[in-house]
């Protein structure tokens, strides 16, 4: 992270003049987000347009170890069931640094994705740049995208909903509000949120 | 009297009231004067923890320019199993206060526009206006650095 800062700040510095560019880093709604090609625990490599008859998809990014991550597996397959059959899979990433975290490893993806029989891909971003070119920060970070002609654009970013800890008291379930609205051709009300979760374990220099 | 002179004082209370983040803005900070060093954290966040003497000994340091607040983030349902347990082994000296953690994105920007809800995050007040936010891990030079910035050691 704080390679990622530093960098970040110096960046900032050069375009003292521009500063705008300094809170643009990451992907904002509307924007196209780039394909990718990862290694999934089945040991296959998988790109967002092999999902031939997806309308769009759900992009999730996770991990193994954090608190915020587990809280929410049970909610990211039962979004998966929901809306796969619709058009919009999820597929998950991990983006840690299994050197900082040794729980997120690639073995321990296959153990856990077994363990909680996950329905959906779940890829391993090992360098990281995926993440970083989404401007996902922490896990889980959701991006919904709808296909538009071979485009996948960016309608969603942020929480899955607005409670971690308790579901039976969630009162926003963004994701799901956001595909809906997709699926019915209407704007996404609530195009953004954040939340608390644990800051993506980059690699150090 | 000497008897209760002498009395341990704790530093930590054993329990931890929850508190929403605009109460708590309202009644401690937006009231404060000098410096209040705010640092997000939560028990089961390891880079938070492992930073967690970094601001006990800022908070030594600051005397009467101010305090460190320690602002816990577990979940609602684990505060007396997690951070109560946690807190009575580490006994921290700086203050700490456990914020809701029902509908983050109610209040995430309240505390700053660029933060993500990433934690570690570390806000300074100074006289109960924000005048520094970082997203991610400090050392205690960094620190140091922010708070000298704001309101310099004689």
């Amino acid at each position: 992270m704080k390679t990622h800062t530093q960098s970040f700040a110096t960046l900032c510095m050069v375009l003292l003049s521009a500063t705008m560019l300094c809170f643009t880093t990451g992907y904002q709604v509307g924007d196209e987000g780039r394909d990718f090609s990862l290694k999934n625990i089945d040991g296959k490599m998988l790109s967002m347009k092999d999902m031939k008859d997806a309308k769009g998809v759900i992009l999730v990014f996770t991990c193994n170890h954090c608190p915020f991550s587990k809280a929410y597996e049970e909610r990211i397959i039962a979004l998966d069931k929901k809306y796969a059959p619709l058009g919009y899979p999820v597929i998950a990433i991990n983006p840690n640094d299994k050197t900082r975290e040794p729980e997120d490893s690639f073995e321990n993806m296959q153990i856990r994705a077994k363990e909680k029989g996950f329905s959906f891909p779940y890829l391993y971003d090992e360098t990281q740049e995926i993440a970083q070119s989404y401007g996902a920060t922490r896990t889980p970070h959701v991006y919904v995208l709808k296909k538009e002609g071979a485009k996948f654009i960016v309608k969603y970013i942020g929480a899955i909903d607005d409670n971690s800890d308790e579901p039976e008291k969630v009162t926003a379930k963004y994701a799901e509000n956001a595909v809906d609205a997709l699926l019915a051709n209407k704007a996404v009300a609530t195009p953004e949120t954040k939340a608390i979760g644990c800051g993506i374990k980059w690699k150090a220099q | 009297m000497m008897f209760l002179i002498t009395l341990p004082t704790y530093a930590q209370s054993p329990t931890l009231k929850t508190i929403g983040f605009d109460t708590f803005f309202s009644d401690t900070i937006s009231k404060s004067s000098g410096i209040i060093v705010l640092n997000f954290w939560a028990t089961w966040c390891k880079p938070c923890v492992a930073e967690l003497p970094t601001f006990e000994e800022a908070n030594t340091k600051l005397k009467e320019r101010g305090q460190v607040i320690l602002a816990n983030l577990d979940f609602n349902s684990q505060v007396d199993k997690l951070v109560v347990p946690f807190l009575e082994k580490r006994k921290f000296n700086s203050k700490v206060v456990h914020i809701d953690s029902a509908n983050p994105d109610a209040w995430i920007n309240k505390v700053d526009s660029n933060w993500s809800g990433a934690i570690p995050a570390t806000v300074i007040y100074f006289n109960g206006e924000k005048r520094f936010f970082h997203e991610g891990e400090m050392t205690g030079e960094e620190l140091n650095k922010a708070i000298e910035l704001i309101a310099p050691s004689k």
